[in-house]
């Protein structure tokens, strides 16, 4: 079972991973929490993803209209990438794991 | 399928406009369940056993304590309602368990926002009266927005500091009449400063808890840090405060606390008071990732209008002059601060050096004033 809260991991998988699309983040967490499932939980995650785009800790790089990802309802999809702000906060409140590499290191 | 340029240009400047409003409907949705809070939040002082037990001032004192512990008890009750019904509590548990981190904030945030702003708010209602309880606390948002800008480089325009302003002069009006009858000694009663003492705990604590709460919610859910902020207050007052003070007053507080909560109306403005205010409280974090932590405290503001609406209401009696004028003037203030321009609104924040370029920003975030830096 994870152990990390899962804003804070959906912030994790942008960093490991580069820039992802929503229902990209939505299939890796749906993948590891077995809680999220569902369009209930997408448009959950969705919100969650709204709240890091407006506090300024990602931006959103690209957009793209594909109602066959959003479960048929046709919703703008963003490609969110961090910001170097989403990355500090990451390093301040002990979520990035890259840091963790490079003290280990 | 649609994939068009205009369309998606449409649909992108919508969906920033959706989170900004959205924002916005949050934090009203805060003022009024705020406003409405206090009417069960006063009533409990006409009930027994809190009733017949403020003759003295360790008495009421004491009361104030016993309906702050119990209506955070009742908060964290209906905020457990809250996260069953989203099927968030898993996320809770995983939350609290970032302690280290991540949720040290809020159990910082819960030390002001409780035992300082709630229970000084309960001191202002219990000893000056609930329209003056209800409107000091209108003037946190300076102290939050004041906060956010130190620790979190929150932007505060112009506009933003014309607002505080204008809130400050509310204050002014809010505090002043019966500060001045209490200097020459006409005022309602013996103890009232304690009451006024209240009236700036609330908005002191109040002010700083948004500041830390905002900082903790970048990387927390709302639906869910809200929860962890009242089970540290739950903490702190039942395995901290409440038997430290026992050692000094006995039993009073438990049993106090006691005979509530097996007097049915008692638990009735309870149930209230925790679904009013943990609902309220829900809002005001939800609000804070979206439009910012200065912008959501002064747009929560409105609380005050319905506060004396709703306890104009039901106590039936008009609260004194001097709380319309201060009270509107402060939320005007908050208007003055909320309707910036929309640009501004997109990116609530102004990090020096965080533009196009994503240039350096450690030296800026390493500040002396940086919240970050503390404790570490």
């Amino acid at each position: 079972m994870p152990r990390l809260h899962i804003k804070g991991r959906i912030l994790q998988l942008l960093e490991e991973r580069g820039p992802l699309w929503d229902y990209e983040v939505f299939e890796l967490i749906a993948a590891e929490y077995g809680e999220v499932e569902g369009q209930y939980w997408y448009d959950t995650l969705r919100l969650v993803l709204a709240d890091l785009y407006s506090s300024g800790l990602t931006k959103s790089i690209e957009e793209k209209l594909d109602s066959a990802k959003s479960f048929g309802v046709e919703k703008i999809l963003f490609r969110f990438e961090l910001t170097a702000f989403g990355r500090e906060r990451m390093r301040h409140t002990g979520i990035s794991t890259r840091r963790r590499q490079e003290v280990m290191a | 399928m649609s994939t068009n340029g205009t369309s998606l240009q449409t649909a992108r400047a919508r969906y920033k406009e959706t989170g900004v409003r959205w924002g916005f409907i949050w934090a009203l949705w805060c003022a009024v369940l705020w406003g409405a809070w206090y009417v069960p939040g006063f009533a409990l002082f006409y009930e027994e056993p809190f009733a017949s037990n403020q003759d003295t001032t360790a008495g009421l004192l004491k009361v104030a304590a016993a309906i702050t512990v119990l209506n955070a008890i009742f908060v964290l009750l209906a905020m457990f309602v809250w996260m069953a019904v989203l099927g968030k509590v898993k996320d809770y548990g995983r939350t609290l368990g970032q302690s280290r981190n991540v949720s040290r904030w809020l159990w910082a945030g819960a030390v002001f926002g409780g035992p300082i702003a709630i229970y000084g708010t309960y001191l202002a209602l219990a000893y000056v009266g609930p329209q003056f309880g209800a409107v000091a606390a209108l003037l946190y948002p300076i102290v939050g927005a004041m906060l956010a800008r130190i620790w979190y480089h929150e932007r505060i325009t112009r506009r933003a500091a014309l607002g505080i302003l204008v809130v400050v002069i509310g204050g002014v009006f809010i505090f002043t009449p019966g500060l001045l009858d209490e200097i020459r000694g006409t005022g309602s009663g013996e103890d009232a400063w304690l009451g006024y003492l209240g009236g700036i705990m609330s908005f002191v604590g109040w002010g700083i808890e948004g500041a830390i709460a905002g900082r903790a919610l970048d990387v927390t859910d709302p639906d869910v840090a809200l929860p962890i902020r009242f089970t540290a207050e739950n903490v702190y007052w039942l395995l901290i405060i409440v038997p430290i003070a026992s050692i000094f007053v006995g039993g009073d507080l438990y049993s106090l606390m006691w005979d509530g909560v097996t007097n049915g109306i008692v638990l009735l403005w309870l149930a209230l008071a925790g679904l009013t205010f943990g609902f309220c409280y829900v809002s005001w974090y939800k609000a804070f990732p979206l439009i910012g932590v200065g912008r959501g405290q002064a747009f929560a503001d409105l609380y005050g209008f319905f506060a004396l609406v709703w306890l104009t209401i039901f106590t039936l009696a008009a609260p004194a002059w001097q709380f319309w004028v201060g009270g509107l003037i402060a939320i005007l203030g908050g208007f003055i601060m909320y309707t910036e321009r929309r640009d501004v609104l997109e990116v609530i924040r102004a990090v020096p050096g965080r533009h196009e370029d994503e240039g350096p920003i450690a030296d800026v975030h390493g500040g002396a004033g940086d919240l970050t830096g503390v404790g570490r």
